[in-house]
């Protein structure tokens, strides 16, 4: 047996050490014999693993060496069942497994369905909408629509996307890298190769650029997309695009069900938001995401080195140009906690939830909205002053008011609004351990109607 | 990294139970494959080989070459698996197909895991060697 079938035997049996892993890899990079000796013996493990278990699911298998039969055996959790699997993975190794989906040639082995874009990896009770058509697993999927009212299901469409759908859920499959989802969530788990790969909501776009994320859209209507790995572009209907990286949460709706109306959130991650809070040390306030109905960002405090002091931490933001009547004025602290940002990258606090009876949280990774509480905050305009008298003071509750009069007073090119949080209320909030929550950073939320409706149709 | 396939193996052939064997098994494995690869050398670097990105795409561009040629190969193997002496077949159907580990199908056999690894490795030559005679018989005649 050479060097190259030994190595690939014991690749096989799973019993490389790192060396012969590297010894291997780097046969396969500088010889295309030893390429298709790879792809050859590769194949040949999958081919064994496949017809032996099939082999075996029909028929006991009779032992002709000790005439004893053997029990009806099924293909689980056998090492060599996974590693012959793990041919094509191996194949792809990393490769992306290509192929069978990329290459024209064998996807129309199956010359069933030529055009199909996706194939039906996994389900597990999956109940179709329609029961005329119950997709079986491995089936090949067409552009069309499919409604999944229970269970979850897996596809993989032939740009390589992988997308999770958990039922209710209504999707329209579109092409080979796109797809529109009507109702329910997805998570779209999306390789290099793939890159582009758009889901459309009736509210909001996401462009993948090569990530992991996931996709709602509620019974509401409102789009919520959470950038897991990688990062995406979030494309509202109105507006303009928004980049988020992993940790971000982004929140799309249209309120009152207006057309014209659309309001984007976006919060951001732990380690986005902490990278920020250089910025505002110096009180510069980083300003707009381009979305003018936005503005995101505005961190405070002095870091993960002493975040109790952010209680008394002063937000600053630039009031964004007037693009329509202002509906409303929102400000919302985010939390980014160091030990427990893992499970919660991105959670959203709001202040109010001090003196709220009954969060909304069920756990930690719960998402928490509210208006913020007149007893937590307090507004200064026009600049920071550092004793405020009380005249200076607003309550919360009426910074819709105070944003619209700060317009009507004619807004100059550039002008900031403050918000502090009061030192004498530390922000708590009851989630499972009473964890502390820190505000790191900031948001204020401008909602505009849109005075010019021919957008609409857009 | 035996119990990280360990637990990939769980999931992924407890879909095999409920896969029509007459389907397209190769693309559908192969599809689930190529994902579980995604997630597995995210977490694992020696789930995969250590390949950089220009031979994976070399290694897809000779698999593509290939496909009519591996059909052919897989052919071939059904007819060199019935000339494997029945000791060997059984050794390659309890391997392949047991839902037990190797070393449980050696321990059944009486026999050191090595051992059953090398003969694995010596049948999986022989059965190259059979499908290489049965292509060139096949491209001659």
């Amino acid at each position: 047996m050479n060097e190259l079938q030994a190595l690939l035997n014991a690749w096989c049996n799973r019993q490389t050490t790192p060396e012969e892993e590297q010894r291997l890899a780097e046969l396969i990079r500088t010889d295309a014999d030893a390429r298709r000796a790879y792809i050859q013996y590769m194949d040949l493990h999958a081919a064994l693993a496949w017809t032996t278990s099939a082999e075996s699911e029909a028929t006991p298998i009779e032992s002709p060496a000790s005439h004893e039969p053997l029990p009806v055996v099924r293909p689980s959790r056998n090492v060599f069942a996974w590693s012959a699997m793990a041919a094509c993975i191996a194949l792809a190794l990393g490769a992306a497994m290509f192929l069978v989906f990329a290459d024209p040639k064998s996807a129309n082995q199956n010359p069933k369905s030529p055009n199909a874009v996706a194939l039906l990896t996994d389900t597990a009770d999956a109940q179709w909408g329609d029961a005329s058509v119950q997709p079986s697993l491995g089936a090949d999927l067409l552009p069309g629509r499919m409604e999944l009212v229970g269970g979850t299901a897996q596809i993989m469409f032939r740009s390589g996307a992988v997308v999770d759908l958990t039922g209710p859920c209504q999707i329209e499959i579109t092409s080979p890298d796109k797809l529109t989802l009507l109702r329910g969530v997805l998570e779209a788990l999306v390789p290099k190769q793939a890159h582009g790969f758009t889901v459309i909501g009736p509210t909001a776009n996401v462009i993948d650029l090569g990530t992991a994320f996931s996709y709602e859209i509620t019974d509401g209507g409102i789009a919520n997309v959470a950038c897991t790995e990688g990062r995406i572009q979030l494309v509202p209907r109105h507006g303009s695009p928004v980049a988020l990286k992993a940790g971000d949460v982004g929140t799309v709706s249209n309120p009152a069900g207006s057309p014209t109306l659309m309001k984007l959130d976006v919060t951001l991650g732990a380690d986005r938001a902490a990278s920020l809070v250089g910025l505002a040390q110096q009180n510069v306030t980083p300003g707009f995401d381009a979305d003018p109905t936005t503005m995101i960002v505005g961190v405070s405090g002095s870091g993960t080195t002493h975040s109790r002091q952010m209680t008394n931490a002063l937000f600053g933001f630039d009031l964004p140009p007037m693009t329509g009547r202002l509906v409303k004025a929102e400000f919302v602290a985010v939390k980014a906690e160091d030990k427990i940002a893992s499970t919660t990258a991105g959670l959203k606090v709001s202040l109010s939830m001090m003196s709220s009876d009954d969060p909304q949280a069920t756990g930690l990774d719960a998402f928490v909205n509210g208006p913020v509480d007149a007893a937590h905050a307090t507004l200064v305009t026009d600049h920071f002053i550092s004793d405020q008298t009380p005249d200076q003071q607003m309550a919360t509750a009426d910074l819709t008011e105070l944003v619209r009069a700060l317009y009507a007073d004619g807004l100059p090119a550039r002008r900031t609004m403050w918000v502090r949080l009061s030192p004498s209320r530390p922000l708590a909030l009851d989630v499972i351990d009473r964890i502390n929550i820190e505000p790191k950073s900031a948001r204020l939320h401008l909602v505009f109607e849109s005075a010019n409706p021919s957008r609409k149709e857009n | 990294m035996d119990e990280v396939l360990q637990d990939t193996s769980v999931v992924l052939w407890r879909k095999f139970e409920t896969f029509d064997p007459t389907g397209d098994f190769f693309r559908w494995a192969c599809g689930i494959a190529r994902l579980e690869v995604f997630r597995f050398s995210r977490e694992n670097k020696r789930a995969a080989l250590p390949l950089d990105e220009q031979t994976i795409d070399a290694i897809s561009f000779e698999h593509q070459r290939l496909s009519d040629d591996l059909t052919d190969r897989r052919a071939a193997l059904a007819s060199c698996m019935d000339k494997l002496s029945a000791t060997d077949r059984d050794l390659v159907r309890r391997c392949y197909a047991a839902d037990k580990l190797s070393r449980d199908v050696a321990a059944e056999l009486g026999r050191p895991v090595n051992s059953v690894y090398k003969s694995l490795g010596r049948i999986r030559s022989a059965l190259q060697e059979c499908i290489r005679r049965t292509l060139n018989r096949e491209a001659s005649a």
